[in-house]
């Protein structure tokens, strides 16, 4: 049996030392982040500052060449054109996947259907599948010799009715786009309506069970109590959603590889390939840094809204 | 409360097309898969008479290089998901329990790493690596992995362990357990729905990696994301019906887990937002 004095200076000995336990708990997660984002940010801003390819990378050549590679950007008309593509990959995504999500969760949650749970665990599978499997699904539909579409198209006339007869989905520069955000429309839609099943589910249902004594109808239901409070889940969805958004590109370079003839390539992409294709890494970390701002914009945004949320929630 | 059948059948409508165009994609790669090779030889492709056979499945699987991709697959991400919810779980105590100096600086701090993303950082890690001769190991992949999904893991398991009433632990305490003891064997138990969130989303995160994997990594650590578009260049199109069978291969574990964790896998995937 020890004394009571060294228990109590054993307990003194413990509080001392476990001043020092939580600083000592977060510290390898600390590290962690620090050497492998913060520190590769910091370097990316040193070769962004150079000129710099991947044989220089090697030799450990490279020459300072200051702001040179920014002003490089702002005249590349490839960067403006990876822009124009985000903005449109973007704009139809996240207008998609918020709309469909917005409606799936609806009607799961409206009581209409039995078992919701089977249709909603089949409605995740094309969010959990890797970017590389759904890319390859997506070839095996479209590609123009082994796809299934071209070839149901040439057995069908109804499709050719609906104009779905094209082989061409992956290789006319003027669509291509447009069928990649369909593509990521139908493997993001899963997360929106994840988020809004959530704040479908935190509107209480007397609500709706006194409007219906009221003799509200199921559109006026939707518009006059369902809107209004999801406003704020469908607000950080948005923001969500285009913050996500802007950074896919996996799924992009393995069905097109940002083709053809640079109609599909996206900012995140045209970054990814101009480091990796064209082995150019300090125009590439040049670009990363503008990326990380627009990103950090978009995250500014996202903030404020969420202050607007809770504003509105309170 | 009266439901009209019109409002079901329109219901209905909605869903059952939404789930076919999810599932179409896959069905059609596992037609594929099942077609013997000389199908696609010509345009319009053999899609639709009856010639099945198992062979790509059997060769898919009999082949080496995919087992070894496969291997490679399940060491880096089992590593990735280990570490990240132990160094995680960590920090996330550390978070939950004490009050210290700078504690909502260092929330916020780790809430940034969330809004970085990878794509503004991979040049630079490549950058990094290459100077440091690290390229092509399981640690850099490892490490990387683990990295992309901490902060998420941190704030998941922070608000679990808020809600395990801190009392159990002075309990154990008082019993004279050191405080990394009564951790282990008091709280961590206790905290098992979010660890087994956490160790999922960060499996398969880093399972279902492509970017990280191809460009820190693939000639000797191949992931089997990059060992798909391998088969590929090695076949040169021809053999698509290999690769759409190695693709359900690879997709087959991920649903098989989906549909045992269901619940954890919603909790993981979107950060705790939505308990299942």
């Amino acid at each position: 049996m020890p004394s009571r004095a060294s228990v109590a200076f054993r307990k003194e000995r413990k509080m001392k030392r476990r001043k020092y336990i939580p600083i000592l708990l977060i510290l390898p997660a600390i590290l962690m982040l620090v050497s492998l984002t913060i520190f590769p940010l910091v370097w990316a801003f040193f070769t962004s500052l150079k000129k710099m390819t991947l044989l220089d990378l090697m030799l450990g050549s490279g020459r300072y060449t200051g702001f040179k590679n920014y002003l490089e950007a702002f005249k590349d008309p490839l960067f403006w054109n990876s822009l124009k593509n985000s903005l449109i990959f973007v704009g139809i995504s996240v207008g998609g996947q918020v709309g469909f999500g917005l409606l799936l969760a609806t009607i799961l949650h409206s009581r209409l259907v039995k078992a919701p749970g089977i249709f909603r665990a089949l409605f995740l599978v094309p969010w959990i599948a890797s970017s590389v499997v759904v890319g390859y699904s997506w070839i095996y539909i479209l590609d123009a010799n082994l796809g299934f579409l071209p070839a149901m198209a040439t057995q069908s006339p109804f499709l050719s009715f609906l104009g779905l007869n094209r082989r061409d989905w992956l290789t006319n520069p003027n669509i291509v786009i447009y069928v990649l955000s369909v593509i990521n429309i139908w493997k993001g839609t899963a997360f929106s309506m994840l988020m809004q099943s959530a704040g479908l589910q935190s509107i209480p249902r007397s609500l709706y069970e006194s409007a219906e004594v009221d003799g509200a109808t199921t559109l006026q239901k939707f518009v006059f109590i369902t809107l209004p409070l999801l406003t704020p889940f469908i607000l950080i969805n948005l923001i969500m959603t285009t913050m996500i958004t802007f950074n896919v590109y996996d799924v992009i370079l393995v069905i097109t590889g940002g083709g053809p003839a640079h109609a599909s390539e996206v900012l995140s992409l045209f970054v990814y390939n101009t480091g990796f294709s064209q082995g150019e890494l300090g125009y590439a970390a040049a670009l990363s840094m503008i990326l990380l701002i627009v990103n950090l914009s978009i995250t500014i945004i996202y903030f404020m809204m969420l202050r607007y949320g809770e504003m509105r929630t309170a | 409360m009266r439901k009209r059948w019109s409002k079901v059948f329109l219901a209905y409508l909605v869903l059952i097309s939404w789930a076919i165009f999810c599932l179409f994609p896959f069905s059609s790669t596992l037609l594929i898969a099942l077609k013997p090779k000389d199908a696609f030889m010509s345009f319009p492709p053999d899609y639709f008479s009856l010639r099945l056979t198992l062979e790509n499945f059997a060769t898919v699987l009999k082949d080496p290089n995919w087992l070894k991709y496969y291997g490679d697959t399940i060491i880096v991400a089992s590593f990735a998901s280990l570490i990240a919810v132990i160094i995680g779980s960590l920090a996330a105590y550390s978070f939950a329990r004490y009050n210290f100096k700078f504690k909502n600086f260092f929330m916020i701090f780790i809430l940034t790493f969330q809004m970085i993303p990878g794509s503004s950082i991979i040049i630079p890690l490549y950058n990094m690596f290459a100077n440091f001769n690290l390229l092509d190991t399981y640690i850099v992949l490892i490490l990387v992995d683990s990295v992309g999904t901490m902060p998420l893991i941190i704030w998941l398991m922070r608000g679990y362990f808020s809600t395990i009433p801190k009392e159990l632990e002075e309990a154990a305490f008082m019993d004279g357990c050191t405080s990394l003891k009564a951790f282990w064997k008091v709280t961590f138990p206790l905290a098992a729905p979010g660890i087994a969130a956490s160790a999922i989303y960060a499996f398969v995160r880093a399972f279902n990696d492509y970017i990280i994997a191809r460009t820190l990594a693939g000639s000797r650590i191949v992931t089997y994301t990059v060992g798909l578009t391998m088969f590929t260049n090695q076949y040169e199109g021809i053999d698509m019906t290999l690769v759409a069978a190695a693709s359900f291969t690879a997709l087959l574990p991920i649903i098989v887990m989906f549909t045992f964790f269901h619940k954890y896998f919603v909790i993981g995937m979107t950060g705790g937002a939505l308990k299942g």
